[in-house]
C-alpha cells in the first residue's frame, strides 16, 4: 500500500458548485412544496365556495317559500336591489341584505332576531335581488383576472301556496 | 486503516446528474399537473353548482305558475338564462310537463341538462323532476 503525500480533498470551486447545487434542489424543493400547499389551499376555497353557496340556495328557497309577501319596509330595513324582505304569515320576517361585500340573513322573530353571515367569495362579488312571480338573488362574480360568472337562485313566494 | 487512493477524483457521473435532474423535473410535472387538476376540479364544482341551480330554478319557474298555464307548450318555450349559457359549455336545456297516466290532478315536471367541460368530455348531466298537484281540485286525487 502506497500513500500520497497530500490528502485528495476538494478544491474551493468544486465546494462553491456542490453547495450551488444544494441550493438550487432546496429551492426547487421549496417550491414544489408550496405549489402543493397553494393547490391544497385553493381546492379548499373552490370547495367551500360551493358548500357555502349551495347551503344558501336552500336556505333562501326554504325562505321565500315560507314567506306571504315582499314589503317595502319592516324595521329600519328598506327593499331594495340590496335588501329583501320576506313577510311570514305569523308577522315574523326575514331579511337578506347584501352591504359592504357582506350577505347576512336577518330572522326577525315576534320577540327576539339573530343574523347570519353568509361568506359569498370575496370583494370581486356582488349580490343584487329581483322580485316578480319568482323571487331572485343573484351572485355577479367579477375577478380582476377571468371571466365574470354569476349564479341565480329563484324561488316562488309562498312555495306551494299556489 | 491505511487506504490506497484511487487515482481517479471521485465526483459525480453524468448519468447521475442527469437520474438528480429527471427526478427533480418529474416533481415539478408532478406539482404542475396537481395545480392544473385542483383548477380543473375548481371550476367544474362551480359548473356544476350553476347547473343545479339552473335546473332548481326552471322547477320553481313552473312551481310559481298557474296550474292552467303548466303546459308542454309552456315548457317547450323554456330557454336557458345567456349567462348561464356562457359559462356551461354546448349546454342542451330540455323541459318538459306531462301529466301523469293514472291521476289527471298531477303533472310531472322534468328538467335535464347536460353540457360539457372545457376539455370536451361530457359532464354528468344534471336532471331533475317534481310532481305538481292542482290543489283547487283535491290534489293528487
Amino acid at each position: 500500500m502506497t500513500l500520497s503525500p497530500r490528502r485528495a480533498g476538494f478544491s474551493l470551486l468544486e465546494a462553491v458548485v456542490c453547495m450551488f447545487g444544494l441550493g438550487v434542489a432546496m429551492a426547487a424543493g421549496i417550491l414544489l412544496l408550496s405549489t402543493t400547499l397553494k393547490a391544497n389551499r385553493l381546492s379548499d376555497q373552490g370547495m367551500t365556495l360551493v358548500r357555502s353557496r349551495s347551503e344558501l340556495a336552500d336556505q333562501f328557497r326554504a325562505d321565500v317559500a315560507r314567506a306571504r309577501a315582499t314589503p317595502q319596509q319592516r324595521d329600519s330595513f328598506q327593499r331594495g336591489p340590496d335588501c329583501l324582505i320576506l313577510a311570514r304569515d305569523d308577522r315574523s320576517a326575514v331579511v337578506y341584505q347584501f352591504r359592504d361585500g357582506k350577505l347576512t340573513r336577518h330572522d326577525l322573530g315576534p320577540n327576539n332576531a339573530t343574523r347570519r353571515d353568509y361568506p359569498i367569495g370575496g370583494d370581486h362579488s356582488t349580490i343584487r335581488f329581483e322580485e316578480g312571480p319568482l323571487v331572485r338573488l343573484k351572485i355577479e362574480d367579477r375577478p380582476p383576472t377571468g371571466l365574470p360568472r354569476s349564479l341565480e337562485i329563484a324561488a316562488a313566494l309562498g312555495g306551494d301556496r299556489r | 486503516m491505511i487506504s490506497r487512493h484511487s487515482t481517479r477524483r471521485p465526483g459525480i457521473t453524468t448519468m447521475e446528474l442527469v437520474i438528480a435532474f429527471g427526478l427533480l423535473a418529474l416533481g415539478a410535472l408532478f406539482a404542475t399537473q396537481l395545480g392544473l387538476d385542483v383548477l380543473q376540479e375548481r371550476l367544474r364544482a362551480t359548473e356544476r353548482l350553476v347547473a343545479i341551480e339552473t335546473v332548481d330554478n326552471a322547477l320553481e319557474a313552473a312551481r310559481a305558475l298557474p296550474w292552467a298555464e303548466l303546459t308542454p307548450e309552456w315548457a317547450a318555450k323554456q330557454k336557458l338564462p345567456p349567462d348561464v349559457a356562457s359559462q356551461l359549455r354546448d349546454a342542451r336545456f330540455q323541459v318538459q310537463v306531462a301529466p301523469e297516466a293514472d291521476k289527471p290532478g298531477l303533472k310531472r315536471v322534468t328538467v335535464l341538462l347536460p353540457w360539457k367541460h372545457a376539455d370536451g368530455t361530457e359532464a354528468r348531466a344534471v336532471s331533475l323532476t317534481t310532481l305538481l298537484a292542482d290543489r283547487q281540485r283535491g290534489g293528487d286525487q
